[in-house]
């Protein structure tokens, strides 16, 4: 079931959010959130958009600051879903 | 007896299955061996925080006597384990019990029936509507414009009292106190600072209303699902879904909504989103739009300013379906999933709070990149050439701006405007957009006429006319938001005045183009559009896509920009629109 998680995640050409997982993997996203929490710790995922006190997962400022220095002028704070994605090194090549 | 039997009860136990549990239980042998660590841990519990290499539980046993012959057990029947199943035991271990935890959810967790639609999937039903969702999109846009252009207009008509009626007047009197009254301050003052930052102030209440409508949009929810409806759009077109995101973040701030590509995964589509972004209309571009249009459209602003911004996103999705053909040829696009929140009512903090940060930041902007601007163009149009004139005392005609910005006119030609004051417009506005109205409210304002003052009102009637006038625009305000709509309660003749700048910008216009004046403000407010975003922009370019596709960017919207106000301008007349 862990594993499944993880193979899902090396398909995948791009993060994925909790619920896109459950409906892939069928798994509820109560119980699929904690196996997503365990990779984390394990290393093995990572956890996007989710650094920082600002914009909770703000589509313009995720993945380049620990506070949105642009927030002000931003009409449009996008508020995106967490997603998660395989660890550096994990999948073996970068997808870029 | 009830008790006793709850105490005898085995302990609920995970089967982990049959070689882990061999192990598990060769440990708890030991363990119930082991007086101390037996009072100490329940055996089975231990047993498998061993089998986990739970490294607190390795430390908390080295102090304790008679655990050494556990642990080295326990590392063997780890590294067993690992040999047999084939993988680390804590993970096979977690994999157990969230195989445990997935079928007891299963098992228990009533959901509530998907059939029955909650409000928000309602409302979702038409607002992301294979078919209706875009012309939905198209409305709440058309109607943020309308808001924009035709409701903000009795605050715009009062900033504009205020900042050239009493805070020019108190203004001068100041410097006339302070023994400046008749030295070349009074004119940086005026002809520089005021009008300069005044003229781009005067577009406050304007970015209000947009900042207002978005917010209430946004908080609402709707925003997500614009992104929604336009994905299926993008992907029809081979572009990413997610590419729309920066995008709509493009229509507040070109800055941010370039950092916003880092939501892209694939640099292509980051480099490709990345040069799209910039041709989304700023809020800085509309009070370019809003001046022109109330200047050449007057009845039709609201249209003006809509076309405007679909040009852009017209142009954006061209532009990226030309380049995801050549360019950028890729792979297919996966899906972009996201979720939709339900639909909330706005709170009024809420919306308050979004509108008053960003006009704070626009405001912020006026009094630092703008005054400086403002400032550094009324030197260089103090400064005369050929030896014509001294220092503030010179036609504006004649100054350095005039001759650099009449070197390069000609370039503007046929477009339709190749006066001085725009083309010098258009290169101020390479720093910040709003500058190119500053730059126009101070070339057209000095030659301005002054205006005759019959009898100077004292600072008291100056505060009660300002209160007075602001009253009377939150009541036109009122009653021009049937405008939405199509209906006009504010009658023809309280329709507001046009002003000593845009009467010299009318001329100008009129004249550059052999009287095709509204053709020739069309194709400015293109070039406005498409051409280089301001210098910040090219910044967080050159920080996100590199030199070379920073240099793509300037060089491509410029070329483009002068094409495309080309075709409207030539082709208008070849059209007999003139």
């Amino acid at each position: 079931m862990l594993a499944l998680v993880l193979q899902e995640l090396q398909k995948s050409k791009e993060p994925l959010s909790v619920a896109a997982l459950s409906k892939k993997l069928n798994i509820d996203q109560s119980a699929l959130e904690g196996m997503l929490d365990h990779w984390v710790r394990k290393k093995r995922l990572i956890e996007n958009n989710a650094q920082g006190e600002m914009p909770a997962n703000c589509a313009a400022c995720s993945g380049h600051a620990r506070s949105c220095h642009c927030s002000a002028q931003c009409p449009f704070i996008a508020r995106m879903p967490k997603t998660y994605s395989i660890a550096a090194g994990e999948r073996g090549t970068d997808n870029d | 007896m009830k008790n006793q039997a709850l105490l005898n009860k085995k302990p609920f136990e995970i089967n982990y299955g049959q070689e882990t549990e061999t192990e598990i239980n060769k440990l708890v042998k030991i363990i119930n061996q082991t007086p101390t660590l037996k009072s100490l841990y329940p055996p089975r519990w231990l047993a498998i925080k061993l089998l986990e290499s739970d490294e607190d539980i390795a430390q908390r046993l080295s102090a304790i006597p008679g655990s050494t012959e556990l642990y080295t057990e326990a590392q063997a029947s780890v590294e067993s384990l690992k040999k047999i199943l084939g993988d680390d035991v804590d993970i096979l271990m977690a994999d157990q019990r969230y195989r445990w935890i997935n079928s007891l959810v299963k098992e228990v967790v009533m959901k509530p029936d998907q059939s029955i639609l909650t409000n928000s999937d309602k409302i979702d039903k038409i607002v992301t509507n294979r078919f209706l969702g875009i012309p939905i999109f198209l409305i709440f846009m058309w109607i943020v414009f309308k808001l924009t252009a035709d409701v903000s207009a009795p605050y715009l008509d009062w900033v504009e009292g205020v900042i050239n009626g009493p805070i020019a007047r108190w203004t001068t009197s100041f410097l006339g106190w302070i023994g400046l009254g008749d030295t070349w301050v009074v004119s940086l003052f005026m002809d520089g600072i005021i009008a300069g930052v005044g003229g781009v102030l005067v577009f406050v209440p304007v970015l209000m209303f947009l900042y207002i409508a978005l917010a209430v949009l946004e908080d609402s929810g709707y925003m997500a699902r614009a992104a929604f409806v336009m994905d299926r759009l993008m992907h029809a077109l081979g572009l990413h879904g997610k590419s729309f995101l920066p995008m709509l973040v493009g229509f507040g701030c070109t800055v941010p909504a370039i950092y916003a590509t880092r939501t892209l995964e694939n640099k292509n589509d980051r480099i490709l989103t990345g040069l799209l972004v910039p041709f989304m209309s700023c809020g800085a571009r509309l009070p370019v739009y809003v001046l022109f249009a109330s200047i050449f459209f007057p009845k039709n602003s609201g249209k003006v300013i809509f076309s405007m911004y679909l040009l852009g996103i017209v142009v954006a999705i061209l532009l990226g379906v030309i380049f995801k053909r050549t360019l950028f040829k890729g792979k297919e696009q996966s899906a972009f999933v996201m979720e939709l929140p339900p639909y909330r009512i706005p709170t009024l903090k809420g919306v308050w709070r979004h509108t008053w940060e960003r006009t704070g930041a626009f405001v912020k902007k006026a009094w630092t990149i703008i005054m400086a601007t403002s400032v550094i163009l009324w030197f260089l149009m103090s400064i005369p050439t050929g030896g014509q004139g001294s220092f503030a005392n010179t036609e504006i005609g004649n100054s350095v701006f005039a001759s650099v910005s009449k070197a390069i006119a000609p370039a503007f030609k046929p477009l339709g405007f190749n006066s001085w004051e725009a083309s010098g417009a258009l290169v101020t506005g390479f720093v910040a957009k709003e500058v190119v109205i500053s730059t126009m409210s101070q070339a057209y304002a000095a030659g301005e006429p002054d205006e005759e003052v019959e009898e100077t009102p004292t600072f008291l009637e100056d505060l009660g006319e300002i209160v007075k006038s602001f009253a009377e625009s939150t009541l036109d305000t009122i009653k021009s938001l049937p405008l939405i709509v199509g209906v006009n309660l504010l009658g023809e003749e309280e329709e507001a005045e046009p002003t000593a700048l845009m009467d010299a910008i009318k001329e100008s216009f009129e004249e550059s183009s052999n009287g095709n004046g509204w053709l020739a403000a069309l194709s400015y407010m293109v070039f406005v559009l498409i051409y280089t975003p301001c210098m910040v922009a090219i910044a967080a370019e050159w920080h996100e896509l590199g030199a070379k596709w920073t240099w793509v960017s300037i060089f491509g919207q410029l070329f483009l920009a002068w094409l495309l106000s080309f075709i409207v301008f030539q082709g208008g007349i070849l059209l007999g629109l003139g």
